[in-house]
């Protein structure tokens, strides 16, 4: 019951100090639709890899490799200016083009008679760009000869032969499918390495998530400085002269910074909800478990701050800069999956980018409880971990 | 006062990092007392409230309130001390009247008697009038007051106080000292802790004098005034510097010993009447003029004199 007086009378003490609402509200809001104006102008943006494509063939498989090269997650298709050999080798040198690929003259006959004609690639294997945009066309490429294959042979099985009449439409059609079947699969397995997803979250939900772990930890300013000025006023030691027990008094102080950033999140969720579109209350239950494992973590990093901090100035030097280290490295700020591998790993090493992943989770991947619960676990152990470092260093304070 | 032991010290020492604070600390106080401990900046006073509000563990030793003891079941130690630090531990944003309640529900109370010791404590330390204003607002000797009070909501056998007057007005002083009288007057046994030697003087029952960690004269104040016998204190402020005078006066028979601090020079002596003329003879003689005089019977001050060769104040 004590613990409960003791974070009423910090959280009357939170409320009264008018940097409070710029922190806790006003700042992740102003934030929340600048970052949702800045995501959504790169929404029309196709950030696939650009592949020349010059077809120097009038058969059927020019568009047919078109719309295969155009599935692809990794590049796009398109034409470029000039076709001469000198123009198309500068492009790519210059690496305006990540590859380009030229259907050379009669590639669809001899196609289609059987042999197995070659694309011509012009591409540069030494950067990670030309050899994404090389193995995409070569998938693309084995696609749309085992797609004649396929038409050819039901072409046999079906008693046609090469000379009749009617082959040459049974083929047609048999490619078209067989090219259909490839956009539109029965079942798609997708693989995705960490770091490069298929699909990176969109504006909305990306600033509104971001900004939301961001803040978390911005708003402990304010809950910092009180529990700083109990240190320097020696209200903290005087709570010990009482039959107070050291756990009962940390207790306190995290149970108000833990209700300060839940009332906090919840609010961002609900504004994320009604007025982004972010359907974070699809699944309260999980919302509000994923709410309290940051809030959680933010009252542990608040502890820790305002253990360590000397005096007002560095409880905000401290706050701003570890929360701008674990949002520029931990995505709450852009995507880890728009990175490359070695930084989303570090990313992950920041509580920020479990937070933002797990709100993710279940906004975009509809996760249930047992994928959220390994983020929610990693989150514990930071907050753990901070909570442990800041009791050693308030024992001075709170001798016993 | 009963013969009743209220605090007991056994042997308390406490060291940081080899540089001892306390040391051999021996002292009883008796229910009812008023017990002062008098000593100058860094004798050891705060060291030793704090570890007998268990805040720091002793180096060694220990001590008995109410039987329990300090370093075994400090839990009900705390149950019946109440303690003023000397530092103002107050929320300086909230009323007095919220930090009242507030620390009141810290000690354990509620309800109905929550609401009527945080009255009573009001009346008691004089903020009723002033109990809706922020602590933040207040003279420094409202926030002492308010810095008392908070130690007497749960209604403590035993009151610490560590110097509860330091840097305040003399109204305020004479508040919280006749505050203490009354609090004693209902049956508090109280230690209190000053370099003020005219508040331990006023208030106390009797008087521990602490130097250096230690302590260096017991006793009721007259038992304390005995140890300088019959001998007076002579204060003399000096225009120029004394040059070779002090050492001139101490070497004649009927002065007992004399001390300079910051320009001002006590001299104990057996009897003021012969040493006077010599004093003002052998100034005139240096050509210094003296600027100040006091006489005075013997007091505390002279017997830390005494005890220590240097003055209690700085
Ligand atoms: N935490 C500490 N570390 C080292 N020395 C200390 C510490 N606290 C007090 N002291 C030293 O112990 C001595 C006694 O201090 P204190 O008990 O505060 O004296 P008083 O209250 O009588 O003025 C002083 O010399 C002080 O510098
Ligand atoms: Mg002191």
């Amino acid at each position: 019951m004590r613990i409960i007086y003791l974070a009423t009378k910090d959280l009357k003490q939170i409320l009264q100090q008018k940097k409070s609402a710029l922190f806790l509200l006003i700042m992740p809001l102003l934030f929340t639709w600048l970052m949702g104006i800045i995501f959504n102008q790169n929404e029309n943006h196709d950030p696939r890899l650009p592949v020349g494509l010059v077809v120097l063939d009038d058969g059927v498989l020019g568009p047919h490799l078109r719309t295969l090269l155009n599935d692809s997650d990794t590049i796009r298709p398109l034409t470029p200016d000039q076709t001469d050999t000198a123009f198309i080798e500068e492009q790519v040198h210059s690496r305006l083009l990540a590859a380009v690929v030229v259907v050379p003259n009669g590639f669809s006959a001899m196609a289609l008679d059987g042999t197995m004609p070659q694309l011509e690639v012009i591409v540069d294997r030494n950067t990670p760009a030309g050899q994404a945009a090389d193995r995409s066309i070569q998938l693309a490429s084995t696609r749309l000869l085992g797609a004649v294959q396929v038409a050819r042979l039901s072409a046999a099985a079906a008693g046609h032969s090469e000379s009749d009449a009617a082959w040459q439409a049974f083929v047609l059609s048999a490619l078209d499918e067989a090219i259909q079947a490839w956009l539109n699969p029965r079942a798609k397995v997708v693989v995705r390495p960490a770091g490069i997803a298929a699909s990176a979250p969109k504006g909305g939900t990306q600033a509104s998530s971001g900004m939301m772990v961001f803040f978390a930890t911005v708003g402990m300013i304010t809950p910092g400085y009180i529990l700083l000025s109990e240190r320097h006023s020696r209200t903290l030691a005087r709570m010990m002269t009482t039959s107070m027990t050291r756990a009962e008094v940390i207790a306190g102080h995290v149970l108000a910074m833990f209700i300060v950033c839940l009332v906090q999140v919840v609010l961002l969720t609900i504004f994320g909800q009604f007025i982004i579109g972010v359907h974070y209350w699809h699944a309260p239950g999980l919302t509000l478990l994923m709410a309290s494992a940051l809030a959680f973590w933010s009252a542990s990093f608040g502890l820790l701050i305002s253990s360590l901090a000397r005096d007002e100035n560095q409880v905000v030097l401290l706050v701003l800069g570890s929360t701008l280290v674990f949002g520029l490295l931990g995505g709450t700020f852009f995507p880890l999956e728009l990175t490359n591998q070695s930084f989303a790993t570090i990313g992950h090493m920041m509580p920020s980018a479990w937070a933002v992943d797990g709100l993710q989770d279940i906004v975009l991947r509809g996760s249930g409880l047992i994928s959220i619960l390994p983020t929610v676990g990693i989150l514990l152990f930071y907050s753990t971990a901070a909570c442990g470092a800041a009791i050693l260093l308030l024992r001075r304070s709170l001798k016993n | 006062m009963t013969n009743e032991i209220a605090i007991h010290i056994k042997d308390l020492h406490k060291s940081y990092n080899g540089f001892t604070a306390v040391q051999s600390l021996n002292f009883t106080v008796r229910k009812g007392e008023i017990f002062s401990l008098l000593g100058p900046n860094g004798a050891g006073k705060s060291t030793t409230i704090s570890m007998l509000s268990c805040l720091l563990a002793p180096t060694s030793g220990d001590a008995l309130l109410l039987g329990h003891s300090i370093s075994k079941t400090p839990r009900a130690v705390k149950e019946v001390i109440g303690v003023v630090p000397q530092e103002i531990a107050v929320y300086d944003d909230l009323s007095a009247r919220q930090n009242l309640i507030f620390w009141g529900r810290m000690y354990g109370l509620k309800g109905k008697q929550l609401a009527r010791r945080v009255d009573e404590v009001l009346d008691l330390v004089a903020l009723t009038d002033r109990q809706h204003d922020r602590a933040g607002h207040y003279s420094g000797g409202m926030q002492r007051r308010l810095n008392i009070g908070i130690a007497l909501l749960h209604e403590p056998q035993i009151v610490i106080m560590d110097e509860p007057t330091v840097g305040i007005d003399p109204q305020s002083r004479r508040k919280i000292l006749d505050g203490v009288k009354e609090l004693n007057a209902r049956g508090v046994t109280v230690l209190y802790t000053t370099h003020y030697m005219e508040e331990a003087q006023e208030l106390s029952h009797r008087i521990a004098i602490m130097d250096h960690g230690r302590i260096i004269g017991e006793g009721t104040h007259s038992e304390l005034i005995r140890i300088v016998g019959g001998l007076i204190r002579i204060s003399l402020t000096l225009r120029q510097s004394p040059g070779n005078l002090i050492e001139m006066w101490r070497a004649l028979a009927s002065v007992h010993s004399v001390s300079e601090e910051n320009g001002a020079i006590s001299l104990l002596v057996k009897d003021s009447t012969s040493i006077l003329p010599v004093v003002f003879e052998s100034t005139a003689r240096a050509g210094i003029s003296v600027t100040g005089m006091d006489v005075q019977e013997p007091d505390l001050e002279a017997v830390f004199l005494h005890l220590t060769g240097k003055a209690l104040r700085d």
